[in-house]
């Protein structure tokens, strides 16, 4: 994503911007007003006499509204602008926003004010496919209303809005005739409220009202949110800003889905603003030493949606978690099949990892008897549906090649599982990490089995069931001339010998022999794999490896941050601390926001990691990389009672003290300090 | 309500049907149709009724746009993410105990071979 935007949210509610405040979408910028993934404002441009004001300065105040600072300027920098906007937003169901021109000179001043405002209505869908709009775009106005709308049959998406002052209202925006007297200012306010309904009844809902300029609704507030989460006091300042960054970030993430309490992380910005099982999971679980709230949200509303029935065409079996949730056109028309669609192989695992985890950290025991149901049904989906050909692994193979995902594994790009010689594998395709899942997930539910529903014959099967899997795997899957696990089996029960960051997920995970695990943190830590910015998704000897390829060569900071809480799994401790620093080396040099993903460029070559250009930020499981970092850093950890603390810190990062930690014991302070066994 | 169950006062007053979909959950869940209502779906387990009540408690309120979105609701065959975005139907109220009543049916619905609105006149 662009550096030069400008993204405020709320919810599924945002609005990306340039760095004047307009918006002008094209296939290359994803401005636009943004809500349940359709684009509902792509044009938005302001201009003052004929011109469009120039940027001074942009005050983004909170992750929910915005200040832009502007001066309509002269043509010539000898002659000072007597003319200055500013420019307040605040998003929340639609956006609000003040125009106030200030008049500087002496004497008054005649101006035409002219606000541009137009929509394509785009879907996520269409945007990512280049895909024309199926119906048509019209718009009105009437009382001092202007109307955009999109019209498929009785769906109808529109955007309405007012503006405070009398001005002439076109189909294409408002134009202000004002004069402003010498040493004064002129504003108007508009309202912008996106909402849907259908053609042929009457409406059923209100449209969505705005924030009035307040801060939104979301559970609790930002200042609630950061007074909540644990104080960082870090020695190394930049650790500081980046914790914060984290923290803001995550509450902007913050996402309700309507159909359990609280909010969860939902994907990231711009165009993933929604439920996405693994993307959740997977933040919540890191972020879960800081506001374990997450969890219990996220594992609650996956649990509602949790697949009942087996429906081909969304990948759904019983028992299995979803992948994601969309509201645009295209899914509303079965187009795309995301209502929900469950192509993830990984969700359903994750959710039984991040049940226990959260049962173990927190001693609320109440979440896993109420979810109960649902994991045991997750249970049983995973050898009854998730091994597809009962070969002992888990494997995926879309079941309507049109419109499924092609790998279902969080490597979900279509080039990621290949050969060493970069030949694509065919499918079903068994990746490692998710043997490594089913591994911990078993593992994990004998012990709420046992302690939590009373089940001791559960806890024992699933047991047994987890040592034959670690068993079998580290047999099948282990290429012993090269010295790592293979990527995965592929259609033919071929070890696809890569080497990926996928071995990672499995220190991770457990499931690796110790003297195997020995080999891939060997391996890990190498120049290959191991960029001087954190893990490469694959290693640099590798016939797909690209350094800005998606999955194929760039660093993702959460895949990272995984890696480093496997390896300290292990005891490679000072390993563990190599990387999160490097992690946090790197989120520095982002201005403390990490991207999804950034290039796999050797450190020795660039000072500063490469950004990737596509890459979502904020997005949530590279928000919660920090947490988790933090959370090996100090070796935080829970044996269901008492709060373990066992830092290994790298001494650059001198000492770091983590204050009132949530958790079984209530809150707890952690301290760590760097010691010279962990210096690197 | 939803969820807390109490298991007695359903089954004794309104017969029921058996719908395995529904296992676990316990509440009320209101249907109106065009902005009436119409009826209400006594869920008690895996014991659920469609009865004629429309003024007593109910944990969620199904807004269904006409009675075809109704009659795919009881048959589970609706569901309430197009359903939703199609403005066709809406919950208000408890929308978790709403969704899972909602995907539950779509599990052998005891509704699946009525021709109209179930139990109702």
């Amino acid at each position: 994503m662009s550096l030069d935007i400008v993204s405020i949210l709320e919810g599924s509610t945002f609005v990306v911007s340039d760095r004047r405040g307009d918006l002008d979408a094209t296939p290359t910028e994803n401005h636009g007003l943004f809500l349940e993934d359709t684009r509902f404002l792509s044009r938005w441009i302001l201009t003052v006499g004929g011109i469009r004001p120039k940027t001074l300065s942009v005050d983004e105040q909170s992750y929910f509204k915005v200040q832009f600072f502007e001066a309509v300027t002269t043509g010539t920098v000898y002659v000072d602008s007597h003319l200055s906007v500013v420019r307040r937003r605040c998003v929340a169901g639609g956006f609000e926003e003040t125009i106030e021109i200030e008049n500087h000179a002496k004497e008054p001043v005649d101006l035409e004010v002219k606000l541009e405002a137009g929509s394509d209505f785009a879907d996520l869908f269409e945007v990512k496919d280049k895909l024309a709009k199926v119906g048509e775009l019209y718009n009105n106005v009437t009382d001092g209303t202007l109307t955009l709308g999109y019209r498929r049959g009785t769906f109808v998406r529109e955007t309405i809005i007012k503006a405070d002052k009398k001005g002439e209202i076109h189909g294409d925006g408002f134009v202000f005739k004002v004069k402003i007297p010498a040493q004064s200012s002129w504003s108007v306010s508009f309202e912008v409220v996106a909402r849907g309904r259908r053609a042929d009844i009457e409406d059923m809902e209100h449209p969505r009202r705005t924030g009035m300029l307040q801060e939104p609704e979301t559970g609790r507030g930002l200042k609630q949110w950061i007074a909540n989460a644990p104080r960082l006091i870090a020695s190394w300042d930049p650790l500081n800003r980046i914790y914060h960054r984290s923290l803001v970030d995550l509450a902007a993430l913050r996402f309700e889905t309507g159909v359990a309490p609280g909010a969860l992380p939902a994907a990231g910005l711009p165009w993933f603003m929604a439920v996405f099982g693994r993307d959740s999971l997977l933040t919540s679980f890191q972020s879960l030493a800081f506001a374990p709230e997450l969890s219990a949200a996220t594992l609650r509303a996956l649990a509602v949606l949790q697949a009942r029935t087996n429906d081909p065409f969304r990948d759904a079996e019983p028992g299995k978690i979803l992948h994601e949730v969309r509201f645009g056109e295209m899914t509303a028309f079965e187009d795309r099949p995301q209502s929900p669609y469950y192509g993830a192989a990984d969700a359903t695992m994750l959710f039984l990892i991040l049940l226990e985890e959260y049962d173990r950290w927190t001693g609320d025991h109440a979440l896993a008897r109420e979810l109960e149901r649902e994991a045991r049904a997750a249970i049983a989906w995973i050898d009854d549906y998730g091994d597809r050909d009962k070969d002992g692994y888990v494997e995926y193979e879309r079941r309507v090649a049109k419109t499924g995902l092609e790998n279902q594994c969080w490597k979900d790009s279509w080039d990621s599982i290949a050969f060493a010689d970069g030949t694509l594998a065919p499918t079903p395709r068994a990746t490692c990490e998710l043997q490594g899942y089913v591994y911990d997930a078993k593992h994990r539910m004998a012990r709420v089995a046992r302690d939590v529903w009373g089940d001791a014959a559960l806890a024992e099967k699933l047991e047994r069931e987890a040592r034959e899997l670690k068993e079998r795997f580290n047999r099948d899957f282990w290429l012993p001339d090269r010295g790592f696990f293979a990527l995965a089996l592929d259609g033919q029960k071929r070890k696809v010998d890569s080497l990926t960051s996928n071995i990672g997920h499995l220190l991770w995970s457990g499931i690796a022999d110790n003297d195997k695990a020995d080999l891939c943190v060997k391996h890990l830590m190498s120049d290959e794999l191991f960029s001087g910015w954190g893990i490469r998704t694959m290693a640099s000897s590798e016939g797909s490896y690209n350094p800005i390829g998606y999955h194929v060569g760039t660093v993702w900071p959460h895949d990272s941050s995984f890696a480093a809480w496997g390896l300290r799994r292990y005891g490679y401790r000072a390993e563990a601390a190599r990387i999160c620093r490097a992690i946090l080396e790197a989120a520095d040099l982002f201005d403390g926001r990490l991207p999804e993903a950034f290039g796999g460029y050797p450190r020795s070559q660039t000072e500063y990691p490469v950004e990737y250009p596509t890459a979502c930020s904020p997005q949530a499981w590279a928000t919660g990389a920090p947490l988790l970092v933090l959370r090996t850093l100090l070796g935080l950890d829970s044996d269901g009672k008492h709060m373990i603390v066992d830092p290994a810190i790298p001494h650059p990062l001198g000492r770091i003290e983590l204050l009132s930690v949530p958790g079984v014991w209530g809150r707890m302070d952690a301290f760590g300090r760097a010691l010279s066994s962990t210096e690197e | 309500m939803a969820n807390e169950g109490s298991e007695q006062a359903g089954r004794q007053q309104w017969p029921g049907r058996t719908a395995p979909g529904l296992a676990g959950l316990y509440g009320r869940l209101r249907i109106n149709v065009a902005g009436k209502p119409v009826g209400t779906l006594v869920v008690e387990g895996t014991y659920v009724a469609l009865i004629p009540d429309v003024h007593g408690p109910a944990d969620t309120t199904a807004m269904c746009a006409d009675d075809e979105t109704m009659r795919k609701l009881l048959r589970g065959e609706l569901n309430p993410f197009i359903a939703s975005m199609l403005r066709m139907a809406r919950l208000a109220g408890d929308r978790g105990f709403g969704t899972r009543v909602i995907l539950g049916l779509q599990v052998d619905s005891p509704f699946k071979g009525d021709s109209g609105k179930g139990d109702l006149p």
